[in-house]
């Protein structure tokens, strides 16, 4: 999946930490009521601290994801243990019942309101309004100003809010953390003081619950505790996840299921290295956009040894020369001193041409020293063959796999006949994520993707694009993804040229086709203007797991611009070299990500297909083991992991060890089992399931497989 | 040498038939034959075979040599007479024409040598 530059950095990626960005008016006008809700309840936690510690300062206070926070300078550092005493505040604000007012003030008004620390706090105070004197600076020119007031607490603040204190139905403080003033390390340190509000009393305890769900089902703990992967970041790097052999059967099983459906699509697989060079993320655009996401590039020099004699070389006779001129000024001068060239930008430079010249100029009054002479003579001679070296190659760790799929289609002739080409690859990229930004598997430095590029003609588009459409709704079949959504984004005119590609007509064109396409197919969506991707229209794909939280997991995007900048055509009926679309699709996003989603949404207990530990085959005693191991054999021969133990240990041991490990079925076999060629089988998580004949259990097993069953 | 270029050299490009890329080709002769030989595309790649049909207004022969020239390992060409046996006309890359035979041994056939990777 090629991402897009503006854009790019959200894509597959879990929602960054809030940031203290300023939200615009409009920004403001789309948020939810839930939202709304909760930034009032921000203001009245705010209230409540400002009752318990009234020099307290206030910097920001927004709704964010799963609540609400306020920033806040105080010499008392909160801990939870004061959240009763704050929380117990906010229910006298919410039982009087004020309603939150909006004055529009001026500037001048504002400012002075700050000065006399009126702005977040209950009175009239000492020490000034500082963080809101910030918060005013950052209002744009011509943008109205206004406080809301609710009892006795103003604040500097745009809403919008509920009518009343009341309205907000039922609240928590949820935990304490530290943020800069701004986002900005260079300022103050702030307690971050977190909670969240809902409508009423159950959807908050249904939230709570929901928390200690996911607490229960994180990925990391299972996966720690199922041997699925290992963050080492002593030895192999931050970010960069080792999987180990059960969550490479993970791995592999999800890379099995898009290669059948995307052989059964008609998709071609194709395989490219893990680096490339400038020149490709040059033509692409990534570079410079894009390098901070990127890892540093490796530098090769083929020319090394030269190069670094010939910079030796060089600096000897400039310093040389240097040291000749700065003494002959010095003299002059009667001061100590150097000579510098003053630069266009106003910067001193002392380069070595410059250094030879001046001594040039130097020559018709003074005499030369001939070990100077020899100097800038040398210099000279050397400059032009240290400028003629090529230049250092550069490589960088892929970051997306589209650009090298771009060079596969442009690497033999394409007519309208290979079209349209769809080439997929689970390709593996590198993103330099923040340290600060790691999180397990859901952000990380590494990763694998579920990656396919599909060229086609315009003609071609539609149905190629409800095929993709149908592979994500095939693989939420399989998944038991029942609730899903897609995000359909779209340009704005002021944003083009700027945000967007200056291809107003394309656009619009682009866009009318992927909604036809969405209308009909009659897939779950909603429109979000002004945040498409910079070459075209994309769609995120959003998923809910099994205990309702919400997962990004892939991006598809439709580019009409990337192609012509990599030169694609292909020779069309007309005898005409025409610009192929090129659609970027991931459905099952990266392994990484995706992975951490359905540990969380299976908590662990995979269906069987997926299970890392298939079957296990418990013999009760020695006299089975022969026909246990018959079993083992057949199932192995099938492709199935599975296993027999038998060990000293007693049976009912053995089982609960093979349900710690989450084994999905286990055959146990007695003496009666064996003699009626029968197995006692014994669902993981779902107890026992009786005995049956070993040959139907054997069918199932084989079947529930195949069929990917849930 | 790596591996891949060993196996490439090895074979000279002309690889068994569970390693080519491209595995078989159904070539209808003329448009009475496109759902016959679609039908037996479409039961070929639902066992994952590397199948592709090729019906283009060109000659027979043409379509024959190309899919010679891309080193397709099968080619199975049905025209009238093929259709109305339930047959198809093999022919084996470097080895030329098979003869006529029951669509399902030939199809049996391909599966049989892909599963048990016949050199």
């Amino acid at each position: 999946m090629c991402l897009n530059l503006p854009t790019f950095l959200n894509v597959m990626e879990a929602p960054k930490p809030e940031n203290a960005e300023r939200k615009t008016l409009d920004d403001r006008q789309k948020m939810t009521d839930l939202e709304r809700l909760r930034h009032s309840a921000a203001h009245v936690m705010a209230t409540a601290i400002a009752r318990l510690w009234p020099d307290a300062q206030f910097a920001s206070g927004p709704a964010v994801e799963n609540g609400f926070y306020y920033d806040v300078e105080l010499e008392h550092r909160i801990t939870p243990e004061d959240f009763p005493a704050i929380e117990a505040e906010m229910k006298k604000e919410i039982k009087a019942n004020h309603v939150f007012e909006k004055l529009i003030v001026t500037r001048e008004q504002a400012f002075a309101d700050a000065q006399k620390g009126r702005l977040g706090a209950l009175a009239e105070r000492p020490a000034p309004s500082k963080f809101k004197i910030g918060n005013l600076a950052d209002i744009p020119e011509g943008e109205p100003i206004s406080y809301y007031k609710s009892g006795d607490f103003i604040d500097l603040c745009a809403g919008p809010h509920v009518m009343r204190t009341g309205n907000i139905g039922a609240y928590k403080l949820t935990t304490v953390a530290s943020a800069y003033y701004k986002g900005d390390e260079k300022n103050p340190q702030l307690q971050r003081i977190y909670g969240t509000a809902f409508k009423n009393k159950t959807q908050l305890d249904e939230y709570f619950k929901m928390q200690e769900e996911a607490k229960r089902r994180d990925h990391r703990k299972i996966g720690a505790e199922m041997g699925l992967f290992v963050l080492d970041a002593e030895f192999v790097g931050p970010g960069m996840p080792l999987w180990l052999p059960k969550g490479t059967v993970l791995v592999e099983e999800l890379e099995k299921l898009a290669k059948e459906t995307e052989f059964a699509a008609g998709y071609v697989r194709v395989r490219t290295p893990h680096l490339a060079r400038e020149k490709m993320y040059k033509t692409s655009g990534h570079l410079p956009y894009y390098a901070e996401s990127m890892f540093p590039p490796m530098e090769l020099d083929e020319m090394e040894t030269e190069r670094e004699e010939l910079t030796s070389r060089l600096r000897q006779a400039e310093l040389k020369v240097g040291e000749f001129v700065d003494g002959v000024m010095t003299k002059d001068s009667g001061k100590g001193g150097a000579i510098f060239e003053v630069s266009e930008d106003g910067s001193l430079q002392r380069s070595g041409p410059f250094l030879v010249k001046a001594l040039d100029g130097l020559k018709r009054d003074y005499s030369i020293p001939p070990a100077v002479e020899a100097a800038a003579d040398e210099f000279r001679r050397l400059k032009p063959k240290f400028d003629s070296l090529p230049p250092i190659d550069r490589y960088f760790l892929k970051a997306m796999n589209c650009p090298h799929h771009h060079r596969i289609f442009a690497a033999e002739p394409r007519s309208y006949r290979d079209l349209p080409l769809r080439l997929a690859e689970y390709g593996t990229c590198y993103r330099y994520e923040q340290s600060g930004e790691l999180f397990g598997l859901m952000r990380v430095r590494s990763l694998n993707m579920n990656d396919a590029h599909i060229y086609c003609t315009e003609d071609q588009f539609a149905s190629e694009f409800k095929a993709v459409n149908d592979m994500y709704l095939k693989y939420f079949k399989i998944f038991g993804l029942e609730k899903y959504q897609m995000r359909f984004s779209t340009h704005s005119k002021e944003g083009l040229g700027k945000k967007y590609v200056n291809e107003p007509e394309l656009w619009l064109k682009t866009e009318d086709m992927v909604r036809r396409v969405l209308n009909e197919s009659g897939i779950n969506y909603v429109e979000v203007a002004n945040e498409a991707a910079f070459y075209g229209p994309k769609i995120d794909v959003q998923v809910w797991s099994a205990i309702g939280r919400e997962f990004t997991i892939a991006t598809n995007q439709v580019d009409f611009a990337v192609p012509a900048k990599f030169g694609l055509t292909y020779r069309d009926r007309d005898n005409q070299d025409k610009t192929p679309l090129c659609i970027h699709r991931a459905p099952l996003g990266t392994h990484e990500r995706f992975i951490g989603f359905l540990i969380e949404h299976y908590a662990g207990n995979f269906p069987l297909w997926l299970a890392p530990d298939q079957v296990r085959v418990l013999p009760v005693t020695d006299a089975q083991m022969d026909y246990a191991q018959g079993i083992v054999n057949e199932l192995r021969g099938q492709q199935v992991r599975v296993e027999l133990e038998f060990s000293n240990d007693k049976l009912m041991g053995r089982i609960q060890r093979a349900e710690e490990r989450r084994v999905h079925h286990i055959l146990v076999v007695g003496q009666r089992e064996q003699e009626a060629n029968n197995v006692a089988l014994r669902i993981h998580g779902q107890g026992q399931q009786g005995v049956k004949p070993r040959a139907e259990v054997v069918a199932e097993i084989l079947a529930a497989i195949r069929e990917r069953k849930a | 040498m790596t591996v891949r270029r060993w196996v490439i050299e090895h074979y000279a490009g002309n690889f068994p038939l569970w390693l080519a890329p491209d595995q078989v080709r159904v070539l209808p002769v003329t448009d009475a034959q496109m759902d016959y030989a679609q039908g037996i595309v479409n039961e070929l790649r639902a066992q994952q075979v590397r199948v592709e049909l090729e019906f283009s207004n060109d000659k027979l022969m043409g379509r024959i040599q190309r899919a010679e020239e891309r080193r397709v390992h099968h080619i199975l060409v049905v025209g009238q007479r093929e259709q109305e046996a339930n047959n198809v006309a093999l022919r084996i890359h470097g080895k030329g024409q098979h003869g006529v035979k029951p669509r399902t041994e030939v199809v049996a056939d391909i599966l049989a040598a892909i599963r048990e990777r016949r050199g």
